[in-house]
């Protein structure tokens, strides 16, 4: 296709003009601006602080707890274990509408391993969280452990472990077998 | 007695005032005048000058339900500006301020309740502007866009009627924003992020609801204005929802 052109006129190889470049600079300072500020924002909407209760609570020191033991915090809805291999906590919160159930009991005829009952509607647990029997939808969740640097133990229970979770009593977590209750020593 | 009446509004028409808002003392005289005075005119411009035949037809339009939904949201935003006056969104004080407005003050009720079914309505008539859309075919090429702005305008209808919702604080919408953003923690990957967003926290709490709140009486309606407009543009531009039978083939 012809075009005409005015060959007088001679088109600057470069594109990149004073007028160009000085116009990339202005809306190159604006864009870094906006962007860094727009950047930004996902982080401005995220809460940084929240005047929620801890997630986290101490309680007591390791050798607070015999081998053994199941101790209730009635305070905080949780039973800390002291196994062989090391600690656990278990929600003591029955996950069908949130009562507090009963202490793990031995052995029965209806259930063969350790278990508890919540007094609400009769749900069952094992010692592993796992639902025996009743409405409850879901097992019981396990808390992740850890010692404070001045030797307290220490629940999250804004952090589910699996039920293999253990913590040992210097402070190390391990992996050990599903609990099924012979560590506890009914008295 | 009549004259006189007569005689005033043509002194209302001649006066400074007057002329200086409209710009012409009479009203239109010639079909050609009218026409011209709708498109000039800064408040009825958007409205048509005229209609197709088609579109006039109740089979077609549906009692307007577009427009239906257009004067629920005005009511919407006058009867919300009064609430606003006396609600206050504290976890405290919500629940509280709602029952105050309804038993206490007066034409409360009413306000509450113009605001309640006013939404209850926008939601079915937008529903049913999408249907009758949908039906007549008015999505096609080449209103693609207006179909977009109007998918966008139903998600934001949605979220009105969702954070209105929560807004009483009472147990319906409580538990309400405890299911939605549980299903928003279901997101893979930022999933938990979007929950701590829509709550401003971890939980439901008083940061919830202020966050709620303030999208409820300003992000809301100004997105929902801003659309709109887009939507009432593009509606101008495409002769008012003409049949898209009876449109000219040329613009394909």
């Amino acid at each position: 296709m012809e075009v005409d052109r005015d060959s007088s006129v001679e088109l600057p190889i470069s594109s990149l003009t004073r007028r160009r470049f000085l116009g990339w600079l202005g809306w190159g300072s604006v864009a870094l601006a906006v962007g860094g500020i727009a950047q930004g924002i996902p982080y401005y909407l995220k809460p940084q602080l929240t005047y929620e209760p801890t997630t986290t609570f101490t309680v007591g020191r390791p050798s607070d707890y015999q081998v053994g033991e199941m101790r209730p915090i009635e305070a905080k809805r949780v039973f800390i274990f002291r196994t062989p291999l090391g600690f656990q906590a278990l929600s003591m919160v029955c996950t069908h509408l949130g009562c507090s159930y009963k202490p793990f009991g031995p052995p029965s005829q209806e259930y063969p391993i350790v278990h508890a009952r919540c007094p609400c509607h009769g749900s069952v647990f094992a010692r592993d969280g796992r639902v025996l029997g009743g409405p409850a939808p879901r097992p019981l969740p396990f808390y992740k452990l850890e010692l404070t640097p001045d030797g307290r133990l220490q629940v999250d229970n804004a952090t589910v472990v699996p039920s293999t979770y253990y913590l040992t009593a210097d402070g190390k977590e391990i992996e050990g077998p599903q609990p099924d209750g012979s560590d506890i020593k009914f008295s | 007695m009549m004259d006189k009446l007569l005689l005033i509004l043509q002194g209302i028409r001649r006066s400074r005032v007057w002329l200086s808002i409209f710009r012409r003392e009479g009203l239109p005289q010639t079909e050609a005048d009218r026409l011209a005075m709708n498109r000039r005119n800064f408040f009825v411009h958007i409205l048509p000058a005229k209609i197709h035949k088609e579109s006039a037809r109740l089979s077609y339009n549906w009692l307007w339900m577009g427009v239906i939904s257009t004067w629920l949201f005005v009511i919407l935003l006058l009867t919300g500006v009064f609430l606003m006056f006396y609600y206050v969104p504290s976890v405290e004080r919500a629940y509280d301020s709602i029952r105050e407005i309804v038993n206490a003050v007066p034409l409360g009720r009413w306000m509450r309740n113009m605001h309640k079914w006013s939404a209850e309505l926008m939601i079915f008539a937008v529903f049913f502007h999408m249907v009758r859309v949908f039906f007549t075919g008015s999505y096609q090429k080449p209103r693609e866009f207006n179909w977009v702005i109007g998918v966008l305008l139903l998600v934001i209808t949605v979220l009105f009627a969702f954070s209105g919702y929560i807004l009483p604080w009472d147990q319906l919408g409580y538990y309400a924003a405890k299911i939605a953003s549980n299903i928003a923690d279901g997101t893979p990957f930022i999933g938990p992020y979007v929950k701590q967003i829509l709550l401003g926290g971890t939980d439901l709490g008083q940061p919830s609801l202020l966050r709620w709140y303030v999208i409820h009486v300003f992000v809301l309606p100004m997105s929902l204005i801003f659309l709109v407009a887009l939507h009432f543009w593009r509606i101008r531009k495409d002769e008012y929802s003409k049949p898209y039978w009876t449109e000219e083939r040329k613009r394909r």
